[in-house]
């Protein structure tokens, strides 16, 4: 479930998929003690799914490479669902190649934060991505 | 000091009590048989993404180069076993480096002295790494070419 709308510059429900904990954790932090923002944390892509069936999120992050099913996979099926398929996703990976970044956005994420990432500017790398998004759907 | 850096401070320690059994499981995986050079790959690119994020530099650099090089083809297993255990001497000695910063009190009123060591030891690292690279051109030429 989710609503769509992207909330600029508020507090957002944000749906963090990553398998590694010790990312997870700092993730956590950054995103709830800088941004704010209300987080749910889950360890592959089959549990993405499952929550968000069960919860609305204003916004998902995706590890790439995860166990069972992986970001990519899990963002083609999120787009695939009528219910999520507005969500915004962005990839949160130290995949950094620019073929893998066009096949992240070719399955219709909004952007890449790519890892190692600051935890006092991740929120802010976020809303960075979200705006580029607005303005550049503005433009077309 | 900022509460979050109180925060990251502790997670860095938590982080850093990780590192043998990181190391435990990279060696299983770089003598495992057969080879599987993409299974050790996807190790170190965890490493590689969670290191700098943890303001470990150096593990990120160590471990990024020696991914690249497997996924290139240009480090094979067990043909350059000597090679990749030259690399393992680099990430021991780095492992040890961040390791002794835990011997340090854990109180709130050290995390600056906490992160001014972290940072003294990473950049230490991050030198000797540029070194280390430069003396293994398996490993440097696929930093280049990546």
């Amino acid at each position: 479930m989710t609503t769509g709308a992207i909330p600029q510059t508020a507090s957002l429900r944000i749906l963090l998929a990553e398998d590694d904990a010790s990312i997870r954790a700092v993730a956590e932090l950054s995103l709830t003690r800088v941004g704010g923002h209300n987080v749910t944390a889950v360890t592959d892509g089959i549990q993405a799914l499952e929550k968000l069936k069960e919860q609305s999120f204003d916004l998902i992050l995706l590890d790439i490479m995860m166990p069972g099913m992986d970001g990519f996979e899990t963002c083609k099926r999120i787009k695939e669902t009528a219910a999520t398929a507005d969500l915004p996703v962005i990839f949160l990976t130290a995949r950094a190649q620019a073929h893998e970044q066009q096949q992240g956005l070719s399955l219709g994420a909004v952007g890449y934060i790519i890892k190692p990432f600051d935890p006092m500017t991740l929120p802010a790398q976020i809303q960075e991505v979200l705006e580029k998004n607005v303005d550049g759907k503005q433009a077309a | 000091m900022d509460p979050m850096e109180l925060e990251i401070a502790k997670l860095q320690r938590e982080y850093i009590n990780t590192f043998a059994d990181k190391e435990k499981e990279l060696r299983q995986l770089a003598g495992a048989s057969p080879p599987n050079a993409a299974v050790l790959a996807k190790a170190l690119h965890k490493i590689a993404g969670s290191g700098g994020t943890y303001r470990m530099q150096a593990l990120t650099a160590c471990c990024r180069a020696l991914e690249r090089a497997l996924l290139a083809d240009r480090v094979q297993l067990p043909a350059h076993g000597p090679t990749v255990e030259a690399w393992f001497s680099f990430f021991t000695m780095a492992r040890t480096s961040y390791e002794k910063l835990c011997a340090q009190p854990a109180g709130d009123a050290d995390a600056e002295k906490w992160h001014a060591a972290v940072a003294r030891v990473d950049g230490a690292l991050m030198q000797l790494w540029g070194k280390f690279a430069d003396s293994q051109p398996t490993l440097a030429a696929a930093e280049e070419a990546a």
